[in-house]
């Protein structure tokens, strides 16, 4: 079978590809050249004569306004009139004739005379494209008969104003999961579709189509957007073959179209970031009070600091040799600027359509940089972004698009490891070092290789990361209508993508003191560690890529009679993405190809019964030759029940109710394995060699220090995974103003590439072997519902929400089994957390004596008290079993309404999650073991509410404290496990549009004016720092809250 | 008009042979390390058997790797803190099946992968070298007896430590074998398989490294005298009656096929064989012991050059009476 398609592919496909163009060509060189475009305004004579009257009337638009220019032809005749300014007019008609009225973007209307002597018309806009349709893989199809299982997102639900677009989504969409997992500006969010469905190495991202090419979605500027699906089932994805198993999220840019003048539009809002949760750590009083009772359970008679010191610590009076700072509020400051401002242009008439923006974005940084005049130490991003889509009909029946697109993203930030500067902002004590001395000279403490938090931000140097792409897309659509047969369209796409990023780092690493006392003078008598310089050194680093994307395909759509509606897509696609910096390593200047036919078929009879069948035939370069092909079908078929005559008397109850289900394979070539071309056996030339003779190896001699061996034993049946997907959903409309869709799916995932784990060691090979063993399973549900109501003129109502539930299974991981059958990883989710079960501290020593032996260490009441699961009278590591979920939430949800009420606009959305959980850890938890006066901070929580000799309460929230390492105490398990759900007021927005006469009067047409935030306030059982952050002590950018201004002014 | 339609299909034309199928995909591996390249060429050969001699354990080194004694007795005092990494041989936590967690001293008692994967690296070797043109036939030949010694060799090492194992024999090892179903060789088997090899290969190795390469630089290869003498160390525990029909094994011990592991009735012949290759040992003219004299003019002479002898044999490389260094 695979065979036959594959000869049959690559005959058939070139001398297809030859007759698309070919035909193009002919059909372009050989049309007129003229085009043939609608009549001509009708000449303006008023004739009067026998049985005529003038018939006087005013047409109107969908806003009641009246239309000046629009055309009213007497139907037969060459007599006509054209509007005023107000849209009157005046036509001598005779009781029989017809009138038609027309005007550009404007359905027409042809009205029978009769015996009216003044009519007043209202003209219909001309329905877009867009709202009849969905945007689906490689094209667009009815809305009615969608099979599979899409969602989505029109442009003006979006609603950005800061952060990507991936952070954006979160509980938009129904089947989409989003986690922010860090603040800072210019990140974006994971993003998945219907949760992870693999595991091992291999991607587990969505595949992002912009305009239909692969492209990443946190460079495309919200703005921009006219439509974002989200598809998620094989039906959906299938024509993507071995790319699109993770899911598809399909974005459309706007695109001009017949207009009556060109639009402008320019939108621009201001506003001011802040940290939503900042951690919350102990004050110099309660860490010396920890500190000191630490120092008293050790057994030290004295202690650690005299009452004077304690009292100079407190009073600040001595900042230099007994600093007190808080290193939260140090590090982070409470607001930071952000702004936005896009302005685009677009128009078009039947020839020519052309849509056209610029656009700027920038988002500062909350870390609290000192006044530095040499360079910018603070962390911000800064976007800008072009774009130009034009759509030229060169002949009445071809269409040539080009869209071009370049995106330029320049971050700033410290030069010290962000990383660092989180984790020292949470481990420095309050007492550890001043931030800088008061006479200005740069502070750390005493011992070697100590640091400052305050000089990792402000005396480190900076890092500029810079990215330019640019991205640009050629399209030649010709419609063969009428040259070949009724409903044929041919398109030709080729893309040319490239990115090139450097970063530069300028680093700086001044010599710091550290402050022993004072002299007679009462001066600071400083020494250091070593000494720095002020002098900037320099790196820099670049990479890059470029990728080209063909494709070709033929489409038809055609209704025969009434009933039977047919529609059939072919297409075949090449793309290489090539690495243009690859470095050392010569496997990564191959280019990544991809190439491949795919084809669907739709049929519907009736608009009541659907059935669609795709399929994708695609290779890719990562599988050994005569492995490269995969055929990949889908299956689906719906059923409109609400279009039968049965369901007449129904309708205005239940005006849609339409089920559907799907089956299909999809494959992922994304495998993973840290190695390309899995199919060849590598060697390590750098392996162990072995001295003979009396002298050291030498090249020279022949003996060279290393030997070679092998490495990766090639395995010639490598290839993708493969995904079965089976969907079934159910789409309901109630009163005409509630729309509901659920989906239920389950997807089997086989063939993931796995190390194996179950090799016995007789064999001996050097590197475990790369195969695709490893199975995983993936099942939940989707729903989402929307309300629509126009009350009344004035008052506009809507609501939206979505919940998604996705749980997965690891089946098969080649992991031997474990020697207590419930440690194994198989069996459980994904990252599924794996610890002890904690039954609370212990209370006095008889109770440590009758409970069984905690192998950690040695164990003190208020210490932790594990379970002994295998009652082996012993509690170990084989204790552990799998506890709370994972940090990927199960379940993803979000809900909002927004009204119109006269120019008054106000919406609200909230976005949760729940079903995830966390394990915290870390120093400020446990407290530290070793440099504790300089690292040992702990949060305020555990320094209040720990169990003390003198607080001892054995269901505290955290155990004792010790100044020697407690093993017992820091094990993963059910105490530290905490419910990371929460709840967001995602996004609030409040906007006044300007009544329409004063906007005219000036020249513009619309002018708005909104106060939007977002992530206004969160709600979650945790409090120590926002739930969102991957961070397991706190230690991350916090996550901000935004509160923009804006204006938008159409033209 | 017409110029330009032909024009326009020329370039469709043009476009449309850039395209094809599966060669689209094809890239050039070849000119980098593959399995073909690496053996063909008497450098990187060379250097695949460097890395098959790397497995070999230093039993010399006294205070590090195979031979590490010192942390065991008491000829050093090492510190007690919890964390370093030579506890394990203080506090006696190490035995054959302690984790091989790579660095750690654990790895040098339990030294099971480590001699499976030399057998694998040397199979992969004789596998592979006859792709060797660079090479004389006479070379090959030597390099092919080294690895099948060395193979011998680890297999002897595992055999010491562990009891019989499993033998792959000439075979690569096959990566889909499962676990539950392959179990230990008998001793017999064990034993054979080793000697047979060093007997196929005892003419093939020179009498001395220098025969066939320069002496200085590549002492340390296998000669006759070392196949000899491993030969002679095998039988010899071949024939002691652990491993010879001692009553402590006597039905006990019976691997997957229903053999018992070791032998169940002593061979008396067994020590006649082993007598026989120690012989053919001592045959050989180019070894013999160290005698020196002490340069030292007071105290017992005979004992000072005793000493003296004693001292050349432990620190004078490549001296006379070392028959593999």
């Amino acid at each position: 079978m695979k065979m036959i398609i594959h000869k049959l592919f690559c005959n058939i496909t070139l001398r297809s590809l030859f007759l698309i163009l070919g035909l193009m060509a002919f059909t372009e060189l050989s049309a007129n050249s003229e085009a043939d475009y609608s009549a001509s305004p009708a000449d303006l004579t008023v004739q009067q004569g026998g049985g005529r009257f003038t018939l006087t009337g005013q047409v109107l638009d969908e806003n009641k306004a009246g239309i000046p220019g629009a055309t009213v032809i007497v139907k037969g005749s060459t007599r006509g009139a054209i509007t005023d300014t107000d849209g009157h007019f005046a036509i001598s008609v005779a009781g029989s004739d017809a009138i038609e009225i027309s005007y550009l973007g404007y359905e027409s209307q042809t009205i029978q005379v009769g015996a009216q002597t003044n009519i007043v018309v209202e003209l219909a806009r001309k329905v877009s494209e867009l709202e009849a349709v969905t945007v689906v893989a490689f094209g667009k199809q009815r809305k009615e008969s969608i099979v599979g299982a899409i969602n989505t997102l029109d442009a003006k639900d979006l609603n950005i104003s800061t952060g990507q677009l991936s952070s954006n989504l979160a509980g938009k969409l129904a089947g989409v999961v989003v986690m922010q997992r860090t603040g800072e500006p210019g990140a974006g969010a994971d993003f998945w579709i219907r949760g992870v469905s693999t595991f091992g190495t291999g991607s587990t991202s969505p595949l992002i189509l912009i305009d239909g090419i692969e492209r990443s979605m946190d460079l495309i500027d919200s703005d921009d957007i006219a439509t974002l699906s989200v598809l998620k089932d094989a039906t959906a994805t299938a024509l993507y073959g071995v790319r699109g198993a993770n899911g598809i999220v399909v974005i459309t840019t706007k695109r001009g179209s017949e207009m009556p003048k060109t639009n402008v539009e320019i939108k621009a809002e201001f506003g001011m970031t802040q940290p939503v949760k900042l951690p919350q750590l102990a004050n110099t009083e309660q860490w010396l009070d920890f500190f000191t009772e630490l120092y008293r359970d050790a057994g030290y008679p004295n202690p650690p600091f005299t009452d004077y010191e304690r009292q100079l610590y407190l009073t600040g009076q001595d900042p230099d040799l007994y600093p007190s700072v808080d290193w939260v509020k140090t590090m982070y400051k409470d607001m930071a600027m952000t702004g936005h401002v896009h302005v685009n242009v677009t128009g078009g008439s039947e020839k020519v359509r052309h849509y056209t923006s610029a656009s700027y974005y920038t988002e500062g940084g909350i870390f609290n940089v000192a006044e530095n005049s040499r360079y910018n130490a603070q962390m911000n991003f800064n976007k800008f972004s072009f774009r130009s889509n034009v759509d030229i009909n060169i002949t009445r029946s071809t269409e040539l698009g080009i869209s071009l697109a370049t995106i330029y993203t320049m971050k700033n930030q410290p030069n010290a490891s962000a990383s660092d500067i989180y984790n020292y902002t949470m481990y420095t004590t309050p007492i550890a070092t001043p931030t800088v001395f008061s006479d200005g000279t740069i502070a750390i403490p005493q011992e070697s290789s100590s640091v400052n938090p305050y000089n990792m931000l402000n005396n480190s140097g900076y890092m500029r990361t810079n990215n330019m792409v640019a991205q640009s897309l050629l399209s030649l659509t010709q419609d063969f209508s009428e040259i070949i047969t009724e409903g044929l369209q041919a398109n030709v796409k080729f893309a040319w993508d490239a990115q090139n990023s450097n970063v530069v780092r300028r680093s700086i690493s001044p010599t710091a003191y550290y402050a022993l006392g004072r002299d007679e003078n009462g001066d600071l008598i400083f020494g250091n560690n070593g000494e720095g310089s002020n002098y900037m050194s320099l790196s820099s680093s670049n990479s890059g890529w470029t990728a080209i994307n063909l494709e070709a395909s033929f489409t038809y759509d055609r209704l025969f009679g009434q009933d039977h509606r047919v529609g059939a897509l072919f297409l075949y696609t090449l793309r290489s993405k090539t690495n243009t910096v690859p470095g050392y390593d010569y496997i990564g200047a191959f280019p990544y190809r991809n190439l491949g036919i795919a084809g669907r078929v739709t049929y519907a009879f009736r608009d009541k019964y659907f059935a669609e069948f795709n399929f994708g035939y695609n290779g890719s370069e990562n599988f050994a030759p005569g492995k490269r092909f995969g055929f990949f079908p889908s299956y689906a078929a719906g059923w409109m029940i609400s279009n039968e005559r049965f369901w007449e008397p129904l309708r205005e109850t239940v005006n849609i109710l339409k089920i559907r289900g799907s089956y299909g394979k999809i494959g992922n070539d994304q495998i993973g394995g840290n190695r390309r071309f899995a199919y060849n056996t590598t060697l390590n030339t750098s392996a162990a060699g072995f001295t003979f003779g009396t002298s050291g190896p030498t090249v020279a001699t022949g003996r060279p220090s290393t030997g070679i061996s092998t490495k990766d034993f090639g395995n010639p049946n490598v290839s993708w995974e493969e995904a079965t997907k089976a969907d079934v959903g159910i789409e309901l409309g109630l009163f005409n103003m509630i729309k509901i869709q659920a989906d239920y799916f389950y997807e089997k995932r086989e063939g993931i590439f796995i190390q194996r784990e179950s090799t016995p060691s007789v064999v001996g090979e050097l590197v475990a072997q790369w195969v695709n063993l490893g199975r995983m399973r993936n099942q939940g549900f989707d729903m989402s519902l929307e309300f629509d109501k126009q009350i009344n003129k004035d008052l506009y109502v809507s609501a939206r929400g979505n919940f998604t539930y996705n749980r997965n299974k690891k089946l098969y991981d080649d992991k031997p089994d474990q020697i207590w059958k419930y440690q194994n990883l198989a069996g459980f989710a994904q990252d599924q957390q794996f610890g002890l079960i904690a039954e609370g501290l212990f209370v006095d020593e008889e109770d440590i004596a009758n409970w069984p032996k905690q192998e950690f260490s040695d164990v003190r009441p208020g210490d932790i008290k594990y379970r002994d699961v295998n009652g082996d009278g012993v509690v170990n590591t084989y204790d552990r079993v799998a506890i709370g979920y994972t940090a990927v939430p199960e379940i993803n949800y979000g809900f909002g309404a927004s009204m119109r009420w006269k120019g008054l606009d106000l919406s609200v959305f909230f976005s949760g999650v729940a079903h995830t959980t966390r394990i915290i850890s870390g120093f400020n938890l446990f407290g530290a073991s070793s440099n504790i006066i300089r690292l040992g901070q702990i949060f305020a929580d555990v320094a209040d509410n720990r169990w003390t000799l003198d607080n001892q309460n054995p269901n505290a929230p955290y155990p004792r404290l010790s100044m020697n390492k407690v093993d017992n105490n820091q094990q993963a398990s059910t105490y530290w496990q905490r419910d990371m759900s929460f709840l967001r007021l995602k996004n609030a927005e409040i906007g006044y549009t300007l009544p329409k006469k004063w906007v005219k009067k000036v020249g513009l047409s619309n002018v708005r004016f909104y106060l939007q935030g977002t992530n206004l306030l969160t709600f979650s059982e945790f409090d120590l720092w926002d739930p969102e952050l991957t961070a397991n002590y706190g230690n991350q950018y916090p996550t901000v809250r935004t509160v923009t201004l804006g204006a938008n002014i159409k033209f | 008009m017409k110029q330009i339609r032909i024009l326009a299909t020329l370039m469709l034309a043009g476009c449309l042979s850039l395209i094809s199928c599966d060669s689209y995909f094809d890239v050039e591996l070849d000119n980098q390390a593959t399995m073909d390249e690496i053996f063909s060429q008497r450098t990187t050969a060379k250097r695949y058997l460097q890395h098959i001699y790397s497995y070999l354990p230093l039993e010399e080194e006294i205070v590090g790797s195979e031979g590490w004694v010192v942390a065991r007795a008491d000829e050093a005092q090492y510190s007690f803190y919890q964390w370093v990494y030579y506890i394990p041989y203080m506090t006696g936590n190490y035995g054959t099946a302690t984790p091989d967690s790579g660095s750690t001293p654990e790895q040098y008692f339990n030294f099971w992968s480590k001699c499976y994967k030399a057998i694998n690296q040397c199979s992969i070797f004789l596998a592979n070298i006859d792709k060797d043109k660079d090479d004389t036939p006479q070379v090959v030949e030597y390099m092919k007896a080294e690895a099948r010694f060395l193979r011998a060799f680890y297999y002897f090492c595992l055999f010491r430590q562990y009891g019989p194992v499993y033998i792959w024999g000439d075979r690569i090892s096959d990566e889909t074998i499962q676990g539950a179903s392959i179990d230990r060789h008998t001793v017999e088997e064990n034993i054979d398989f080793i000697v047979s090899e060093l007997d196929a290969i005892k003419d093939i190795l020179p009498l001395r490294v220098g025969d066939i390469e320069s002496e200085d630089l590549w002492q340390g290869r296998i000669t006759r005298g070392a196949a000899l003498a491993l030969k002679s160390r095998v039988l010899l525990y071949a024939a002691s009656p652990l491993y010879n029909g001692c009553d402590l094994y006597k039905g006990q011990m019976k691997n997957m096929r229903g053999d018992y592991l070791f032998p169940q009735t002593p061979d008396e012949n067994k020590w006649q064989e082993a007598a026989d290759a120690a012989w053919e040992v001592i045959q050989m003219t180019q070894y013999s012991l160290c005698k020196r004299t002490s340069t030292s003019t007071t105290g017992d002479k005979k004992f000072k050059d005793g000493a003296a002898s004693y001292q050349a044999v432990m620190f004078e490389p490549w001296n006379e009476e070392t028959i593999w260094g």
